[in-house]
């Protein structure tokens, strides 16, 4: 399609501004994080480390188990994420094609089980948790993390199924499909963009959780999750902004390469789209 | 921290081996032999094996760690396994854990006692409150709980879930260790852990005045405006004035600040308080009248005229334009970016912001002095409770309390006296180093790894944050060596003794801080004398009071309101809830005396 | 088709919403009797059968609280207007990155704006405090171009603002990303047909694209109006200060410091309760309007 010169620059301006914008603070903590100890509290702040160090990240590094907290947050997301999906993309499904009234009082029960706020919850999970033996394990926080993603993940699912015209799987049913066959073989590869939308956002509502994490995992820091982890790092009067600003750097880093992975997939829409 | 410390000089190292061989019955006359030294470890403690021993085996000059006497009927056998909460953070070596490290070792191989985690938590308010929460709700009480919140401990008393100790503790708590430790000032030690005459737990106790605030001055500064230390107000007034306007700071001109502050009038760093001490109250503080009975100082008169000269000194830019949006710790980028010549903070003042301050402008020149007077000669500042609000306790039906006690105390004697050279475990990454790895008991650039004893140990001398069994143990360790240990010829220190004497300019200005502010401690404190668990009124709407309270003394300060808003917050605050709360109050007072 | 047909049909789709239905039954039904501590004087000690019960006098405590009004209108302020623009500033990123050609340069944007979410906001404090104080960054900046140092984060004019803006800046990125997803299902025929038609950019944004993501729009409007008493607790908590409380405090960060500070579990709860109260009613009211007036079911 014809689009101006004119227009396109205007286009590319505005989008660059807004980004630059949106990504100062993160070049901020990036700066932060490469200062030495001694520049820390030195005025005013500069743009640009003079000395730059990676000192901050060696030190948490050497010592303190990062790998370990990242991989307890990946497998916790990655497995609370799944099991979310799992029972989402079918209860989705079914609530977007159930014609009965009766589908309306389950997207209801879905909805209403966000009802109560986890303050309310949180002590008879631990209570519950605790007599099946999995408080200080990370099975309590793929359970827990699961609770909140699903009806999240059920509501989103729901819509994006909506936009997939029904017609689609009637011909393949009348082909001899079942229900269960046309959701995998016709509804779901259409909805990729949908899936992999919904499972980034179960992935982030996992990743980012701080409360049941602090909860559910006792003292010893190779169960943390990496959110409880970089906490850790913020002493009571001390705090070297340094170290947290690393802390917090590494602990995005697998949640680019979740971006990363999942990508492709909210592309193989946008690819279509963009050949308008 | 700077001083070298000659323990890479090999031919007066001793090695490990040397060190195992002479272990033993012929260790002190071999050491004496070799060294011409006076044994520091006469007294080694029973059958500990020489792996557990803490120390230095591999010192150049010929010290270790003495162990105290074993105590009676110790080690127990079979050994016992007790359950513990703690704060946490904390850090070991690669292979160890809160549970197992070269102190639960050692304190195993003592005690008999093995000590298994319940739960923890971090510094988070919050998270404390909500740990033990959990913890009753689901009926797991550890049997030993370290600085319970006074929330929690009066809802477990109300629910009988706490051990009696009172019994136990008459019959073994060490003599000296823990009760006379914990005996000073007339039992103020017990006010939260002893109820209604019985020890419902033991006392978390700080080190005395350490809170109270210094007056903390850039002599070098003063010298350039040709001042001296302010003795008054007024003449405070007239060197922050001069400071700003003689553009003193590094941050280019107009940046100065008078002195630095934030948003708690009454802070841990950069605080205000001695400025409120100078008109005699100190906001949030229940002191005596004239009658006797406990008024709240925040409504006095008095706060009008200290929170009308605030609002003149931001009026005139000698406070920070948005110093209230700053928490204490952020003022550190104040003083360590060298922006304030002037701050009340207490004796740690060289361990946070100075050092910063002082690598950043090396002609910085620090000095502390006393604080100013106020207008009618009054010379005050908030005191310092050395017992904050918190306990530990044992769980109701515990049976071993003796034994905790007594592993308390052994631990207070290794750690407390300053003869028994306790350092930690060289070798093993737990003990006192510097960034290059050198010996620094001094302390005051500790590694994150480096040898932190609070986060090792079980019990009240090991809890992070700093407790001790008493008030006085870090002043008794600055006497001994500033008295004792300097007055020694330097060939008859040892290592230790050298490299507690080998503090830089900043540590040893820390000592004397220390010491000052302690002398200062009683005669110009204004003690709070509301000292128990919040009434029932204070609960109910006592934030809020507090909030509104916060809210309009800042706001006057910047000048958002106008001073007279001090009079109807006073009518606000007596019939918010302020009035029963003061009945609430004094009827608690009366029932003390 | 009657009900026998219609079953033979369906009943694999009730057999597969069985296993959400027994997931949500049994970890976010079950743990819901944790909700008679809104209506206790709950002690951990006692537990949930044995502390008093005290009815209503928890919420009756809250709403007679002296600055309820303040605090609730303070927040409902400030969560509108996050979730207006949070919205609105998500829509036009995605229609603008929709709009550019660049595969790379969209990619890279897309990863770059959606990190800010994952930054907690102990770390942003840190870092807005920094930026926007009186001597930071932006100050700076303003002082080139010649306008006045402004307390963003110490005067009541500005604090909300900046609530809202570092919120926005915080979330909106993530929010692209759904819309970016939602827009692939758009057919480009419609586009391209409506291109040949002579429609223009905007007509074709507006009658094509816009309705095509409805259901987006809709549903996350839905979902942000049910957090609409969550202004951002975590967010306030670590910018604000007591000089703001004017204009920035919220119902979480006033309860923060009275009732939790204080171990007052069943006065925490009871306002949890009354929040999510709120948000339930408000997205019920959105499921029928949408319902009604968009003819769309979000459930």
């Amino acid at each position: 399609m014809a689009r101006s010169r004119r227009e396109t620059v205007i286009l590319y301006a505005v989008v660059i501004t807004v980004v630059v914008i949106l990504v100062f603070p993160l070049y901020w903590m990036f700066n932060t994080s490469l200062a030495p100890a001694t520049q820390l509290r030195r005025f005013p702040p500069v743009f640009v480390q003079p000395e730059p160090t990676f000192a901050a990240y060696e030190r948490i590094f050497n010592e303190r188990p990062v790998g370990v907290w990242l991989r307890n947050s990946a497998v916790v997301a990655v497995a609370s994420t799944a099991l979310s999906m799992f029972v989402s993309v079918l209860a989705g499904y079914s609530i977007s094609r159930i014609r009965a009234r009766g589908s309306q009082a389950i997207g209801l029960f879905f909805l209403m089980s966000r009802m109560l706020p986890s303050t309310l919850i949180i002590i008879p999970l631990f209570v519950s948790f605790r007599q099946l033996q999995l408080i200080g394990d990370l099975k309590s926080l793929v359970l827990a993390h699961a609770t909140f993603i699903t009806p999240f993940a059920v509501w989103m699912l729901k819509g994006y199924f909506d936009t997939i015209p029904a017609e689609l799987e009637d011909a393949a049913m009348i082909d001899g499909c079942t229900p269960l066959s046309a959701l995998l073989r016709v509804v779901l590869p259409l909805s990729a963009p949908g899936l992999a939308a919904t499972t980034l956002y179960g992935f982030v509502l996992s990743w980012n959780d701080f409360v049941f994490a602090r909860t559910f995992l006792v003292a010893n820091q190779n169960a943390w999750t990496v959110n409880v982890g970089v906490a850790s790092l913020k002493g009571e009067y001390l705090t070297e902004w340094n170290e947290i600003m690393a802390g917090s750097l590494i602990a995005m880093l697998p949640i680019v390469l979740a971006y990363l992975f999942l990508e492709r997939f909210l592309v193989s829409g946008l690819t279509a789209g963009s050949s308008k | 921290m700077n001083k070298k410390f000659p323990y890479n000089t090999s031919d007066l190292k001793p090695s490990r081996r040397d060190f195992l061989r002479l272990s033993g019955a012929g260790l002190a006359a071999a050491m004496l032999a070799r060294y011409g030294m006076p044994p520091a470890f006469a007294q080694m403690a029973g059958d500990i094996p020489a792996e557990l021993h803490p120390g230095s085996p591999n010192n150049p000059r010929g010290w270790t760690t003495t162990l105290p006497p074993i105590p009676d009927g110790m080690p127990v056998d079979p050994p016992v396994t007790i359950t513990g909460s703690r704060r946490g953070p904390w850090e070991f070596a690669e292979g160890d854990d809160i549970e197992n490290s070269p102190f639960t070792r050692l304190n195993a191989a003592v005690t008999g006692i093995h000590w298994k985690l319940a739960f923890n938590w971090t510094d988070n308010e919050a998270e404390v409150l909500q740990k033990y929460n959990l913890a009753i709700a689901s009926n797991e009480l550890p049997d030993f709980m370290e600085t319970v919140p006074l929330q929690i401990y009066s809802d477990l008393l109300e629910n009988d879930l706490l051990e009696d100790i009172t019994d136990v503790w008459e019959e073994v708590a060490h003599p000296v260790w823990l009760k006379e430790a914990m005996g000073f000032g007339d039992g103020v030690a017990w006010q939260y852990a002893e109820v209604n005459g019985r020890k419902m737990g033991i006392p978390y106790i700080e080190q005395a005045a350490q809170n109270d605030k210094l007056l903390w001055i850039r002599q070098d500064w003063l010298d350039a405006v040709g001042m001296s230390a302010p003795t008054t107000i007024e003449e405070l007034h007239a060197v922050m004035t001069a400071f700003v306007e003689a553009d003193m700071g590094q941050g280019g001109a107009g940046t100065t600040l008078g002195i630095a502050a934030n948003s708690q009038l009454n802070a841990w760093y950069c605080s205000l308080d001695p400025i409120f001490g100078a008109w005699g109250v100190i906001p949030a503080f229940w002191t005596p009248d004239e009658n006797g009975d406990l008024r709240y100082d925040s409504i006095r008169p008095e706060i009008k005229e200290v929170l009308g000269t605030l609002r003149q000194w931001y009026a005139e830019g000698l406070l920070a334009q948005d110093f209230f949006t700053y928490a204490p710790w952020q003022n550190g980028s104040h003083i360590g970016g060298n922006l304030a010549g002037l701050m009340y903070t207490p004796a740690f003042a060289p361990d946070f912001g100075l050092p910063d301050s002082v690598a950043n402008d090396p002609d910085a020149r620090w000095v502390f002095g006393d604080i100013p007077v106020g207008p009618t000669g009054i010379k005050k500042k908030a005191w310092s409770n050395p017992v904050p609000e918190t306990v530990y306790c044992f769980r109701k039906g515990f049976e071993h309390v003796d034994l905790v006690l007594k592993q308390i105390a052994w631990w207070a004697e290794l750690l407390q006296d300053p003869k028994n050279r306790h350092h930690g475990f060289e070798g093993t990454r737990y003990f006192w180093r510097n960034e290059d790895g050198e010996l620094d008991p001094m302390g005051g650039t500790l590694d994150l790894n480096g040898y932190d004893d609070t986060k090792h140990i079980w019990g009240p001398p090991g809890t992070n944050g700093g407790s001790r069994t008493s008030p006085f143990y870090e002043l008794d360790l600055i006497k001994e060596r500033r008295n004792v240990w300097a007055n020694l010829p330097e060939n008859e220190r040892d290592a230790y003794m050298e490299a507690f004497l080998g503090g830089d300019a900043l540590s040893v200005l820390w000592d004397e801080a220390i010491i000052f502010a302690v002398d200062h401690w009683e005669a110009d404190g204004i003690k709070n004398h509301f000292v128990t668990v919040p009434t029932r009124t204070m609960e109910l709407t006592g934030a809020a009071l507090e909030g509104l309270e916060q809210e309009v003394f800042l706001n006057i300060i910047i000048g958002q309101d106008p001073l007279d808003r001090f009079d109807s917050f006073v009518d606000e605050w007596h019939s918010g809830g302020g009035d029963r709360i003061t009945g609430e109050v004094n009827e608690w007072w009366h029932g003390q005396m | 088709m009657t009900l026998q047909q219609y079953l033979r049909r369906a009943w694999p789709l009730y057999v597969m919403i069985v296993p959400g239905i027994v997931f949500v039954l049994l970890f976010r039904y079950y743990p819901m009797y944790g909700v008679v501590i809104a209506f206790q004087d709950f002690s951990p000690a006692k537990g949930f059968l044995n502390s008093p019960w005290i009815g209503w006098a928890n919420f009756e405590f809250f709403f007679s609280l002296p600055y309820f009004g303040r605090i609730f209108g303070n927040t409902l302020i400030i969560s509108v207007s996050k979730i207006v623009l949070d919205q609105v500033g998500a829509i036009i990123l995605a229609l603008l990155l929709n709009e550019a050609r660049h595969l790379f340069f969209r990619r890279s944007i897309q990863t770059l704006i959606y990190l800010p979410h994952f930054l907690s906001w102990i770390v942003l404090g840190g870092i807005l405090l920094d930026i926007l104080s009186v001597r930071g960054i932006l100050n700076q900046g303003l002082g080139l171009i010649g306008i006045e140092s402004q307390l963003f984060l110490g005067s009541n004019d500005w604090f909300r603002g900046t609530v809202i803006a570092s919120g926005f800046w915080k979330n909106v990125g993530f929010s692209t990303i759904v819309y970016l997803a939602a827009l692939t299902a758009i057919n480009p025929v419609l586009h391209e047909a409506a291109a040949i038609d002579g429609a223009g950019r905007f007509r074709r944004i507006w009658h094509i694209t816009l309705p095509g993501i409805r259901p987006t729009i809709v549903l996350l409007a839905a979902l942000s109006l049910g957090d609409v008493l969550q202004a951002g607790f975590e967010q306030i908590l670590t910018l604000y200060n007591p000089a703001v409380y004017r204009t920035g405090d919220i119902i979480d960060t006033y309860v923060y410091r009275t009732g939790l500070i204080s171990a007052q579990y069943s006065l925490a709860g009871a306002v949890g309760l009354f929040k999510s109260f709120i948000g339930f009613i408000l997205i019920v009211i959105s499921y029928w309007l949408a319902d009604r007036y968009a003819g769309y079911r979000i459930l």
